[in-house]
């Protein structure tokens, strides 16, 4: 009885704290009846912009989000075809309810602040486009493009979020030497980084980008949030771990790399991966072999990755990264698919893998006082983007569960933190 | 045992292969050391030997024992003092080691006790491109260019070096150094300045150059230029460096009607109706006379289509026909017949006899006269590629003129038509049953849409599908259905206030109930046709107020938008019914375009 009253005290408590007397709220269900999942998250973004209070219902309807009813937002809702109901107080109450009761893995976590978003993205022409600028495009989720001039000079500091571009840390510009050297727009990218070197007082490329990797990880360290995918994820770790040696073939940096690169490898300075080998022939596409090869992967009707289920009220971090309406999603390529589990640091979460595998798609972890999500592939919607394709048009894929799991990561930083229950 | 000198020499020379191969092997393999060890004994036991030397010095490098690396180079330089390649490597070895002050001061070694000459600046400048150093590139090629009595012996070089470090105007300046020698190289040197076109100002700077060599006597300044201003999309320019080309050239008009052509691939259509006009008064005497001539017709009809295209009220769905008056008119039908004539019994003839009569038919309304166009070109050349265009607009003329069996006659010709578009035949097929509906034959009629509906992909599917689908929900009802048949013929033959009373007939008959959604929806159209807006918005709300049971309540809310967005010019008041058919209607097919409209209209407010 006394529980009873307490849970309804608490219901009572997170309904009148939304707001002063709201008349109702909007209900986004995010479960399959949504007509437009990556919106959805738009509309919150942008809610919580202009001042609204959001709550993100872990595991309810697929993850839905409650917010205060105002006619300009259900509006907004409709002008970009994102569905909802509009649910009176003692509905919200209802839910709440049922959200917050224990016999349900499920827990409301309070969105107050959008985070201020940056990606790190070169200037210039890129023969290939980045999943994430995809989707806050199509989504209308505002953020700063950002390179290394403004890491260097300490604009970390002004955002929240970062993203990682499909970017080569390693100073090795992708490694397509094989097959794109005498590309215009692979010598142009070079001389744009050397001249970009230069200009911060460096001698080589690689040298910078060891510095830059090493600044982002400060940013991590000091309560950012970090969200890196396809090659950002281990050319960055690979980086972090050669800060003290040279493992840049002479076509890359203009000398050889060290003999020994390969042991002088610092895994206590990565983020994520550990006990990598390096690839070492510069000719090969492949940093080391942190990345599953498209054999291992095998047939692309059978390339599907789960994600795995976690306590709401227990680790709410965790489970917001893998709100989705569905839970086994179809893989994708890139030039880095999937992280070797044998690679993986054992503080790492893995948020999704393939099943009966060692292969795994999705990642989070701490470092300092913030995070860092790692998710392999290149574009969630087109299983092999290759260099010059063209970009995926989004409004055929209003509903991507691949495209979602982007854009909790946004939403996340904007969660109010609690005390983790014990 | 003595053996002969030979013999020993032999053995000797095997056995330096030998272990020449071994460190190969032991430096493929990646054991450095033992490869150094053996290139080291090879070195000093052959200190002449030239592969030995750079076997070592590379095994060095990949080391990065930078240290052993100048040493060995600098005592082959003592050996031999005049071998500028040296004095690269060395050069290089600095600056692998960061040292490029030393790289800097080595690679100018050479300039200052030997003859400059060219093969000494290529050879040097070489090693600096090697190791990327730019600038010093640049630095030793423009001091070869200023010892040189040809200024233009290392342009490519350095315009090759000033692209890639992006200093565009310098780079754009060697290109015309090298073309102001060497006219023949426009094409090689009109693909390098594309190249960089698309970087950051490359363009405009390029071109601030080139015009500053244009105006002399080389004409492939002129073409250089002419062609980067069509990238920069400045086709006025161009078209002044064309006019020029054809003058100085005597070409009759060939650049330009390349040009023109061009242009109208652009859809500029009234700078291409410019240059055609410019040919056919220039060079009447021209090969190239008779295409720029129908060049110049279609030009005019472009520009005189779009302008047209905005006078018609196409938002709406019924529309009387609106006769429009321009001066242009004239111009393009005098341009056609001009055509006509040229051509004489060619299939361009045709097309432009074609065009006439549609001209006639749709802007000016004069059906007799578009007939006769029509069927000239139906009598002259049934078997043309406009032969099935004119039969489908003589069964328009027909069908608006309520004659079904003239339509009925023509829509068929063309669907026994051989080599003709499937399109066209499936468009016919459609008009042949609604005419088959308007006449009654609702077997006829379900027979040709059945056929039409096999292939869904069709642009008539859709209308065939709702047609179709019509006739079989009202089949027990057939009085209403021939009243609706008839309204719809009225409605076809533009007699709107007719067709209304007969929508309005079965829209109010309790019993037909099937027609009951269509021909509500058909009433407010009729109205909206006439332009009686406020009765259109009466009767188009009469509509959405049914909701659900009205099948066409979404679209009548969209019709009510449109009334306010261009029939009352209200767009608050459209922006207000759009987001009420969001609200109402989420699942409408006129949903995405209604969302357009509202930020359209939102954006103009703003």
């Amino acid at each position: 009885m006394i529980s009873k009253t307490l849970k309804f005290i608490s219901v009572l408590l997170i309904v009148s704290s939304v707001s002063v007397f709201p008349q109702s709220k909007i209900l986004i269900y995010m479960d399959l009846n949504q007509t437009d999942h990556l919106k959805a998250y738009g509309i919150t973004f942008r809610a919580l912009n202009s001042g609204y209070k959001a709550d993100w219902l872990l595991n309810y309807r697929g993850g839905s989000f409650l917010l205060d009813y105002s006619k300009k937002l259900a509006a907004e809702c409709r002008l970009e075809g994102v569905a909802f109901e509009d649910v009176s107080l003692s509905e919200a109450a209802d839910i709440y309810s049922f959200v917050q009761s224990d016999e349900n893995n499920m827990d409301v976590i309070r969105l107050e602040k959008a985070p201020k978003i940056a990606v790190y993205v070169p200037p210039g022409f890129q023969p290939w486009d980045d999943a994430v600028t995809l989707v806050l495009e199509y989504a209308k989720v505002p953020y700063d493009k950002i390179w290394n001039d403004e890491i260097l000079k300490g604009d970390l500091d002004k955002y929240d979020w970062l993203h990682l571009h499909h970017e080569d840390f390693t100073g090795q510009y992708g490694k397509f030497f094989a097959s794109f050297s005498n590309a215009q727009w692979y010598i142009d990218n070079q001389i744009r980084y050397e001249q970009n070197a230069k200009k911060n007082g460096f001698k080589k490329v690689s040298e910078m980008m060891k510095v830059v990797a090493q600044d982002i990880k400060s940013f991590v360290a000091k309560g950012g949030f970090l969200f890196a995918m396809c090659s950002a994820t281990d050319s960055y770790d690979i980086a972090l771990a050669a800060h003290n040696v040279d493992i840049v073939a002479q076509m890359y940096d203009g000398d050889p790399p060290d003999q020994n690169a390969q042991q002088k490898l610092d895994y206590s300075n990565t983020l994520a991966f550990t006990d990598f080998k390096l690839e070492m022939n510069p000719y090969v596409y492949e940093y080391s072999d942190i990345d599953i090869q498209p054999a291992e992967i095998g047939n692309y009707d059978n390339d599907y990755f789960t994600l795995f289920e976690f306590s709401a009220k227990y680790d709410p971090v965790p489970t917001m990264l893998t709100q989705d309406h569905v839970n086994v999603i179809h893989g994708f390529m890139g030039q880095t698919t999937m992280f070797r589990k044998s690679r993986i640091k054992k503080s790492v979460t893995i948020l999704a893998e393939r099943e009966g595998t060692d292969q795994v798609k999705y990642i989070h972890g701490n470092y300092g006082r913030g995070f860092f999500t790692f998710y392999g592939g290149h574009d969630p919607e087109d299983y092999q983007h290759a260099v010059g394709d063209p970009p995926t048009d989004l409004s055929l894929y209003k509903n991507s569960p691949g495209y979602r799991l982007i854009l909790n990561n946004i939403l996340f930083p904007a969660a109010t933190k609690k005390k983790q229950k014990t | 045992m003595l053996l002969p000198a030979a013999i020993i020499t032999a053995q000797n020379n095997n056995g330096i292969l030998n272990k020449f191969s071994l460190a190969e092997n032991y430096e493929n393999t990646g054991d450095l050391q033992k490869a150094t060890k053996l290139y080291e004994d090879l070195y000093l036991a052959n200190p002449d030997n030239n592969v030995f030397f750079e076997s070592l010095n590379g095994v060095y490098l990949k080391q990065k024992n930078y240290a052993a690396s100048v040493n060995l180079i600098e005592r082959q330089i003592k050996k031999n003092p005049d071998d500028i390649n040296l004095y690269g490597l060395l050069g290089s070895t600095y600056y692998l080691m960061g040292n490029e002050e030393k790289a800097y001061e080595v690679w100018d070694e050479p300039f200052t006790f030997m003859k400059p000459n060219p093969v000494l600046y290529s050879v040097i400048a070489n090693y600096a491109v090697q190791r990327r150093a730019f600038d010093k590139a640049i630095d030793i090629y423009e001091k070869g260019k200023e010892a040189a009595g040809d200024k233009i012996t290392f342009s490519y070089n350095l315009a090759q070096l000033y692209s890639i470090t992006m200093q565009f105007k310098k780079a754009a300046e060697e290109y015309c150094n090298i073309l102001a020698k060497n006219p023949a190289q426009l094409q090689t040197i009109q693909t390098k300045l594309l190249a960089n076109a698309n970087k950051p100002d490359a363009l405009k700077v390029t071109i601030s150059v080139v015009e500053n060599y244009a105006g002399k006597d080389n004409l492939s300044f002129s073409y250089l230029l002419a062609r980067l201003y069509i990238e920069n999309k400045d086709y006025e320019k161009a078209f002044d460096m064309y006019v020029d080309i054809d003058n100085r050239q005597s070409q009759k008009g060939r650049e330009l009607y390349k040009y023109a052509e061009f242009l109208f691939r652009e859809k500029q259509y009234s700078l291409a109706k410019d240059v055609y006009e410019k040919i056919i008064g220039r060079y009447p005497e021209s090969p190239l006379i008779a295409s720029s001539k129908l060049g110049y017709a279609k030009a005019l009809e472009a520009i005189l289509m779009n302008e047209y295209a905005d006078h018609v009220p196409a938002w709406k769905p019924y529309f009387p026909i609106v006769t429009y008056e321009s001066e242009k008119i004239d111009d393009v039908i005098a341009a056609f017949k001009d055509v006509a004539d040229v051509y004489k019994h060619s299939e361009a003839s045709y097309e432009a006899l074609l065009r006439i009569g549609m001209i006639k038919f749709y802007l000016l309304n004069k059906q007799d006269e578009a007939k006769s166009y029509f069927n000239k070109v139906i009598n002259e050349a049934s078997l043309s590629g406009s032969a099935a265009d004119a039969y489908r607009e003589l069964g328009k003329l027909a069908l608006l003129n309520g004659n079904l069996t003239g339509a009925e006659r023509n829509f068929a010709k063309i669907t026994i038509l051989s080599k003709i578009d499937l399109q066209k035949i499936t468009d016919a097929k459609y008009n042949l049953a609604r005419i088959k509906f308007y006449e009654g034959d609702i077997k006829s009629a379900q027979k040709l849409l059945a056929d039409i509906m096999k292939n869904l992909k069709d642009d008539n599917a859709n209308d065939a599908i709702g047609l179709s689908l019509l006739m079989n929900t009202s089949k027990n009802d057939s009085s209403n259905l021939l009243l609706f048949a008839e309204a719809e013929f009225l409605a076809d033959q533009k007699k709107f206030t007719q067709a209304a009373d007969k929508y309005k007939m079965i829209a109010g008959n309790p019993r037909a109930f099937i027609f009951h959604s269509v021909a509500s929806l058909r009433t407010a159209e009729m109205m909206l046709a006439l332009s009686d807006y406020q009765q259109a918005i009466k009767l188009f709300e009469n509509v959405v107020e049914e909701g659900e049971k009205n099948i066409y309540a979404d679209k009548a809310l969209y019709l009510l938008g449109e009334i306010y967005q261009y029939g009352l010019g209200d767009g608050a008041k459209a922006i207000e019914i759009y987001e009420k058919l969001l609200a109402k209607f989420p699942l409408s097919i006129y949903i995405d375009e209604a969302r357009e409209r509202i930020r359209n209209l939102k954006e103009k407010i703003s």
